[in-house]
């Protein structure tokens, strides 16, 4: 089938379009926020599980889940809780991503989500250590730093999960790099937020709400490039064979024609 | 990954190796004894009068000091390499045309006295903490300061991140001549 005919007859009946997309976006759009939100809460618990010390001492500043501002340095417990709240992100996307993923597919998904998820939380959990008792000047250039390093962690962070991911659409998705840049605005914007709002305010008034505000990025920003994942996919992508966007429309037989074209319109019938 | 994650770290590490972190309390980058010390040089200089510039901010102003500096001269006074017009200076202006060796030592022995009682400066509703950070640096030779600033720190009570300002405009001393010693 020539190239142009192809992408027309995805377009037609594979491409996503209409209710059914608008069902799969907003799926993805609740699993999305809903997991990174119950997985921030249940990674927290299990680091206070894991490293009861910190618990109560104040917070440290974090662009997502809260940091403990102690002075001890728990990788493995950082790392812990990351996993669970991995887990729970892979588990959200993985279900909405099972009618068009095979199974192996979405094992392929969960694993690259948890690594990632894992990954990011411990990023931002060094990171936020780090940033303990920082002292900025207050005009422009300590603005710009403050942004530098909070845009610099939500990129770290974005990217922890992103790039993984679009390892997994790789084969499936022509362009994969754009899964990996919708990844990053979350973070990033909510980075830029709580830059403003220190150099604002002298401190972070919404911190509560850190992991809300990236995930409801996230989540609308990667829903929305699943308009992207389903119509740019290779022959390789399992959705091809899974899902019908639409009921494909069968076309009325055409007449013969005087030449077998349809520009030389119907034979006229012969006169006797 | 690593290698982001690793410069990040880094960035942070060495702007705090410029920037100390901070800490509950105002510092100084000398100790009332290195102030005694600066001082007992200069008293044992006994320089009886002296020309001396300073720079502070936009201001450059040329001083002629007498009898222990109770007598002042202003030799000349520049506001951004202009001379000055002395109808429409302001407050800082006004007192860095006092600002002789033995006022500056004055001042540096408020301040740390100030200092060594650490209370900590709250705001009115107890939501931002004060903290002042003192730098001074005295002449290895005769004592007196050749330099003087103090920024203050503000921080809420979440300690999440504190932000400097400058409190005084650091004052340079750019020259420094003695004119009759005893």
């Amino acid at each position: 089938m020539p190239h142009d005919e192809r992408d027309e007859y995805i377009h037609n009946y594979r491409g996503p379009s209409g209710f059914m997309f608008w069902v799969a976006w907003l799926a993805w759009a609740a699993a999305t926020f809903f997991a990174f939100i119950v997985g921030d809460a249940l990674g927290k618990s299990v680091e206070a599980m894991l490293a009861p010390e910190a618990v109560g001492l104040p917070r440290a500043l974090s662009i997502a889940q809260a940091v403990d501002a102690g002075a001890s340095l728990n990788l493995f417990a950082a790392a812990s809780g990351g996993l669970v709240a991995g887990v729970v992100l892979a588990v959200g996307q993985g279900l909405v991503l099972l009618p068009f993923m095979k199974r192996a597919g979405v094992l392929e998904w969960a694993l690259a989500t948890i690594v990632g998820r894992a990954v990011g939380w411990t990023a931002i959990y060094v990171i936020s250590k780090q940033m303990v008792g920082l002292v900025l000047d207050k005009h422009i250039f300590g603005f710009l730093f403050l942004v530098l390093l909070l845009v610099g962690t939500g990129l770290i962070a974005g990217l922890a999960v992103g790039y993984p991911q679009s390892i997994v659409l790789y084969r499936r998705v022509q362009y994969p790099g754009r899964w990996l840049a919708v990844n990053l605005f979350g973070p990033i914007m909510a980075g830029l937020l709580i830059a403003i709002i220190l150099f604002v305010e002298g401190e972070n008034v919404l911190r509560d709400l850190n992991t809300g505000f990236a995930a409801a990025i996230t989540a609308i920003s990667t829903a929305t490039a699943l308009k992207d994942v389903f119509s740019m996919s290779t022959s390789r992508a399992e959705w091809l064979q899974n899902v019908r966007w639409r009921k494909e429309r069968t076309k009325a037989p055409q007449a013969d024609t005087v030449l077998g074209s349809t520009l030389y319109g119907p034979s006229k019938p012969s006169q006797s | 990954m690593l290698v982001l994650i690793i410069a990040c770290v880094a960035t942070i590490g060495l702007y705090k190796l410029s920037v100390p972190a901070h800490v509950d309390a105002d510092t100084t980058s000398i100790s009332y004894d290195d102030y005694k010390t600066a001082f007992l040089k200069w008293q044992e200089s006994e320089i009886y009068s002296y020309e001396i510039t300073l720079q502070g901010g936009d201001d450059e102003i040329t001083l002629r000091v007498a009898e222990a500096g109770t007598s002042v001269e202003v030799l000349q006074h520049l506001y951004m390499g202009e001379p000055i017009d002395e109808s429409e200076m302001d407050e800082y202006s006004v007192e860095l045309r006092s600002m002789t060796v033995e006022y500056m030592f004055d001042l540096v022995r408020n301040t740390l006295e100030v200092y060594e009682r650490d209370y900590l400066t709250r705001s009115a509703d107890e939501t931002y903490s004060f903290l002042y950070d003192l730098d001074v640096r005295f002449d290895p030779g005769v004592g007196y300061p050749v330099y003087m600033g103090e920024q203050q720190r503000v921080t809420r009570s979440s300690g999440e991140i504190t932000w400097r300002e400058v409190s005084w405009l650091p004052i340079v001393v750019k020259n420094f001549k003695v004119l009759d010693d005893r």
